[in-house]
């Protein structure tokens, strides 16, 4: 099973807190495959477990996808047992969600973040960000409490309805 | 003496209406203070405060400002606000309100409802129909005074009943201000 769909709000596993990752198994490599081949498949940057119904606590993110932030791009990574360890700064971004189609916001989020977590091995990493990738960092992890951008979304004059997507 | 007037402007969206109505206002010595102009679907929506000349002229300016929505094809109405300067924003804790899930009659009735018995002035609104068509998410976001009276915790408390009554998620969030 390598695509899955993605799941779009108000389905209500995107509101769950996901349990973290205990066995570093096929059944995981297997997952992490599939996120990737689902990511692949639509444009974005980043998926969190959850979005492809698995409530448990892995991401991938890919900012070379974004063409405005290739260059300073970590490349394609996968966090298991992602944990935000220190947070600076702020930094104000428009987001937007595959798993809520057409709608982006203002949101604040830290600029730069030390982020530890493990590989799918169950190795640890430790990872110190800033810029577009600490943004996409706390969009992601946040899926894996259930919380969405628009729970954070501040002011109010920055919603705005994207042009949907054409289906040809 | 000062004498203000707000100017509502409503029509199918189109190149031009922002300038085409500023620059009556413009050629009549108004000067523009606060405004919020958006397009909702396929119309667009204007609200301008602008603080009028001495004299005000104003039967000139509804006559010029009427000739300029024809010509835009949008509906304009010029209100006179009087001389009275603007009363201050209400006090209180400000707050940021989500609300958001499947589309559903009486979303905003209900949640501006409850929150009106609680005394909340409610300052600005946006809501937008988004997600998947064919399964539409309807999402509000409020900012909101709560008045010295109440609290962000009393405030919960009544949106924890809304959530499960018309099974929708919420957030509220206090806004952080700081003078930096």
């Amino acid at each position: 099973m390598p695509q899955r769909p993605i799941l779009v709000y108000p389905d209500p596993r995107l509101k769950q807190v996901c349990a973290p990752v205990e066995r570093f198994d096929e059944a995981l490599q297997q997952l992490a495959a599939d996120l990737r081949e689902t990511l692949l498949s639509v444009p974005g940057t980043g998926l969190a477990a959850p979005q492809i119904g698995v409530l448990l606590r892995l991401i991938y993110i890919d900012s070379s996808r974004s063409p405005k932030y290739a260059e300073s791009s970590s490349g394609p990574l996968w966090l298991v047992n992602p944990q935000i360890v220190e947070r600076s700064g702020a930094k104000r971004f428009r987001e937007g969600c595959l798993s809520l189609p057409q709608f982006t916001a203002n949101v604040k989020r830290a600029r730069r973040i030390v982020v530890t977590a493990q590989d799918c091995t169950g190795a640890p990493l430790r990872l110190d960000v800033e810029g577009f990738e600490a943004v996409l960092l706390q969009h992601e992890i946040d899926h894996l409490d259930g919380v969405l951008f628009i729970d954070r979304v501040e002011d109010l004059g920055s919603t705005r309805l994207r042009e949907p997507a054409s289906d040809d | 003496m000062s004498q203000w007037a707000s100017i509502t402007v409503l029509g199918r969206d189109r190149p031009g209406i922002v300038a085409g109505i500023s620059e009556v206002l413009f050629h009549h010595g108004c000067n523009l203070e606060d405004s919020s102009a958006t397009r909702l679907r396929d119309s667009f929506a204007m609200i301008l405060i602008a603080l009028l000349p001495d004299p005000p002229r104003l039967a000139d300016l509804a006559a010029a400002l009427t000739a300029a929505g024809t010509r835009l094809g949008v509906n304009v109405d010029l209100r006179d606000l009087g001389q009275e300067p603007p009363a201050p924003p209400p006090a209180g804790t400000r707050c940021v309100l989500s609300v958001y899930g499947a589309d559903q009659p009486g979303l905003v009735y209900r949640v501006s409802q409850a929150l009106a018995t609680v005394d909340c002035n409610v300052v600005d609104v946006t809501t937008r129909v988004a997600g998947d068509p064919r399964q539409p998410v309807y999402i509000m976001l409020l900012e909101m005074t709560i008045p010295a009276s109440s609290s962000v915790a009393a405030i919960e408390q009544r949106l924890t009943s809304l959530r499960a009554e018309l099974d929708v998620d919420v957030t509220l969030r206090a806004v952080e201000e700081e003078t930096l």
